[in-house]
């Protein structure tokens, strides 16, 4: 039967397309939450003495409500917590890929140039002074599934980075600015420009910078 | 609740899979699959098997139309693509091949034609699945799987067979 030994052949073919084991695991890894307090297990009933019932339950019930809007509200929080956090994972995945630069370019406007299916323009960070991150290149990417830019950049110390650029849109416009150390990466996001901005390179990075800089200026 | 982790993997080779048949390349495929797959964590969605297809056709789509690729050509029903106008001169002849020259084969079919019958084939969907998740017509859908075994079978079928034939 054929149509029997072609369904064979191709579960047989898929079976054996698996993504590299690295993949996996960094992907499974998406799914652990993030770092944040737990909200504390109250509200034991057992044990309640017959005689004060109706006041315990009244009691009860003013304190489920209470924890049920505390509850609302750290979800709500949770939820930006999240966004952020799969962001910053998704730089640090993105940074820990190290893909080649698909368009070498020392300055934004040539860069600009040669990028013509971005439907923003990349912007120098006033945060990254040219004159101590060189712009070495950049490609394309996606952040949350939407068009992004991914840029290389080198400090004077020689530490790579990867800036990634995207669009403030509805969804992203609610993450904070802030910095998160993940995967032995300092993940750092800012808005500019109207654009959402995160810096992924080495923990010391940032500080080797300064120390240099304070070490040419006591000079 | 979140699945275990080893429902998590299994979840995510699926969706490897899944990305594979539209690609047809490793690469692409891990890129395609993490993209849905944050897409999918981000919105909250459920981590099951629908979901994650639907958030990974929804990406490929909009990388295809940022590459301005066209590879999701419209499947007519009565144009020169239709099942009735395809000629197929080894629907009764056996084949024997290797994975090689499947993916050879495959190589050779369009996107929606491999996950047409990724989905149909391994994955078990029916046709009606398959239009949930496609938005295609569910008659469309049959004659796109017939269509795109018989093109499987002519590229797997032994060149000497064609000249027998002829």
């Amino acid at each position: 039967m054929p149509e029997q030994r072609l369904d064979q052949h191709l579960q047989r073919f898929y079976a054996g397309k698996r993504p590299s084991e690295d993949c996996l695991e960094r992907l499974a890894a998406l799914t652990e939450p993030p770092q944040t307090p737990a909200p504390k297990d109250t509200a034991p009933t057992a044990g309640r003495r017959p005689a004060k019932a109706r006041l315990l339950g009244i009691a009860a019930t003013l304190l489920l409500i209470i924890l049920g809007s505390g509850a609302l509200l750290l979800q709500h929080n949770r939820h930006h917590a999240d966004l952020t956090w799969l962001v910053a994972k998704e730089i640090a995945v993105n940074h820990n890929k190290r893909l080649a630069i698909e368009f070498p370019a020392s300055d934004y406007r040539a860069l600009n140039r040669m990028m013509s299916k971005l439907d923003f323009s990349s912007v120098g960070s006033s945060r990254l002074p040219v004159e101590q991150y060189q712009l070495l290149g950049g490609r394309y990417c996606s952040l949350q599934g939407q068009l992004a830019l991914q840029l290389k950049l080198k400090d004077r110390a020689g530490n790579r980075y990867t800036l990634y650029q995207t669009p403030l849109s509805k969804t992203l416009a609610v993450i904070p600015e802030g910095e998160q150390l993940i995967d032995g990466l300092r993940i750092t996001l800012w808005r500019e420009g109207g654009l959402l901005l995160g810096l992924a390179g080495p923990q010391g990075g940032e500080k080797e910078e300064r120390k240099e800089e304070k070490d040419s200026e006591n000079q | 609740m979140s699945p275990p982790p080893g429902d998590v993997k299994e979840l995510l080779l699926r969706g490897f899979r899944y990305a594979y048949s539209l690609t047809h390349d490793t690469a692409r495929a891990e890129d395609l699959l993490q993209d849905g797959w944050v897409s999918l964590l981000s919105a909250g969605g459920p981590r099951r098997r629908c979901y994650l297809f639907a958030a990974i056709r929804s990406r490929f789509i909009d990388g295809c139309r940022r590459e301005q690729l066209l590879v999701f050509e419209s499947l007519d029903e009565n144009g020169e693509n239709h099942i009735d106008n395809l000629h197929d001169p080894h629907a009764t002849a056996g084949f024997d091949c290797d994975d090689a020259g499947l993916d050879q084969a495959l190589a050779s079919l369009r996107p929606t034609e491999r996950e047409a019958l990724l989905l149909a084939d391994v994955e078990g969907y029916t046709a009606q699945e398959i239009a949930g998740l496609t938005g295609h017509p569910r008659n469309t859908v049959l004659s796109l799987i017939r269509r795109s075994r018989q093109k499987l079978r002519r590229h797997l079928a032994p060149p000497a067979r064609e000249v027998d034939r002829a």
